[in-house]
């Protein structure tokens, strides 16, 4: 489903991907770990291009991604679901035309028909009755589900977040969790960039340790958090497990 | 002395009076200018100020150089370009080379606004859009540009009220606006002073309500933020 092959990115004099290689299979749920600035947004960013990388691939099935322009790239990106750290949600549009903004410009369906499929995704997430408030008049936990639903709403094959909960109060995780999890129970392919260690443990297939832009462990969740291998990995687990 | 200038002189008053139709006639023909303007400033500002933005550097560089030299350049002098050195191109009509200058002119200015108003919206709108499969341009015609446009409205509206003030200097060319108008009663009454009072108090009228309709936009639009 997504396959990553010797991934190397630089800003500058800064390497920060180093050779990072990987695959995630369909229906699969791989949790990334990683001390802040190891790379691990910088690794979901390359893979759905956002971020040019200087060498390696990035196979969404089979389709190298940097490898494609124009509507190629953007056909691609579509089948890749993003959830950000800060929401990003369209704050000139409402819940809704958030949810249906891409599935009417890029898929080109019918007003109705999105509508439709925007309400059944707004009351996956909970929030039928923001369906027509403004970002700015909902919570993070309450944007953040609309910023999910808004990636589903392109049936990706594939979703991926990037620290979903950080940014948020902690009352409010854990209504942004319950959707990840239904959403991994639903047998969605997810690569999650989070630190959410009781998320990790229920729904996760495997967890992957990555620190200097490399993939230093990879194993079960059970696994890497309490028997880790790497030293490198003990002494991360240390610093966040308290 | 200030008897001699007679601003409070209702006599001289009265004989402003009777030429009120040119002051209508030429305060129609102002905002009709300054609307037409308007719109084509617009529209040359969104375009110029994108490109401005490009990656590729021949084309920043042409947005470059046309603001550059628009906003380091007389607005009269633009004008006399566009009105004497185009001249063929208007077959004798006064009202688009006017309009054209007016908005070449005032494009160089909304272009530097939409330039600042694409540059506040953060860039993880943008990723936003393309992860959801857009195109570059669709992100920046659905996403960036309305929500910059809606952040820019009250300078978009203040460049406007600056139009329609600069748009008195095509009086210059003997289009019959709102200045011109004053012009004309000055050499029939020879009164210098209340003639242009007036037009300055049309202008005022025009000008201050956009000011307060900026205002209630800011306000309506907060909401949204």
């Amino acid at each position: 489903m997504v396959k990553v092959v010797d991934l190397h990115k630089s800003f500058g004099a800064l390497q920060v991907l180093n050779g990072l290689s990987f695959e995630v299979a369909k229906g699969e749920v791989l949790v990334i770990i990683g001390a802040s600035g190891s790379g691990k947004s910088t690794l979901l960013r390359c893979i759905n291009a956002l971020e040019p990388v200087q060498a390696g691939e990035v196979y969404i099935n089979g389709e190298d991604i940097h490898k494609a322009r124009g509507k190629d790239l953007s056909r691609i990106r579509s089948e890749i679901g993003m959830v950000f750290q800060h929401f990003e949600l369209f704050s000139h549009k409402t819940a809704l035309e958030n949810v249906t903004l891409a599935p009417i410009h890029v898929r080109k369906l019918s007003r109705q028909d999105a509508d439709a499929r925007g309400m059944r995704l707004l009351e996956r997430v909970g929030l039928p009755e923001k369906a027509h408030a403004y970002p700015s008049e909902l919570s993070g936990g309450q944007r953040q589900r609309v910023a999910i639903a808004r990636a589903l709403a392109m049936e990706p094959m594939v979703m991926m977040f990037d620290e979903p909960t950080s940014a948020l109060d902690p009352e409010m995780i854990k209504e942004v969790l319950d959707v990840m999890l239904d959403l991994a129970r639903s047998g969605m392919t997810m690569l999650c960039v989070t630190h959410e260690m009781g998320f990790a443990r229920e729904v996760a297939n495997r967890v992957m340790f990555i620190d200097e832009g490399k993939v230093v462990e990879t194993g079960e969740p059970d696994q890497v958090f309490f028997r880790p291998e790497h030293p490198r990995t003990k002494t991360f687990l240390s610093k966040i497990l308290i | 002395m200030l008897r001699d200038i007679g601003l409070f002189d209702p006599l001289r008053w009265q004989r402003v009076w009777p030429y009120m139709p040119n002051y209508i006639q030429g305060l129609g023909t102002t905002l009709v200018l300054s609307i037409a303007a308007l719109l084509l400033a617009t529209a040359i500002g969104i375009i110029a100020g994108v490109m401005r933005l490009s990656k590729r550097p021949y084309v920043s560089a042409i947005a470059t150089v046309y603001v550059e030299v628009i906003r380091n350049t007389p607005l009269l002098v633009q004008l006399f370009i566009v009105y004497f050195g185009f001249a063929p191109l208007w077959k004798g009509n006064s009202f688009l080379p006017m309009a054209v200058g007016l908005s070449m002119f005032a494009g160089a200015y909304v272009a530097e606004i939409v330039r600042a108003g694409i540059q506040s919206i953060s860039k993880g709108q943008t990723e936003a859009a393309l992860s959801c499969g857009l195109t570059s341009a669709q992100a920046m015609m659905l996403v960036v540009l309305p929500q910059a446009l809606r952040r820019i409205a009250p300078a978009l509206a203040g460049q406007f009220i600056s139009l329609i003030k600069d748009s008195s200097l095509v009086a210059v060319f003997g289009y019959t606006e709102l200045t011109f108008a004053a012009r004309k009663v000055t050499a029939a009454t020879f009164l210098g002073l209340h003639p242009y009072m007036l037009a300055a108090v049309f202008y005022l009228l025009l000008c201050y309500p956009l000011s307060l309709v900026v205002r209630a936009i800011e306000r309506r639009t907060r909401r949204i933020g």
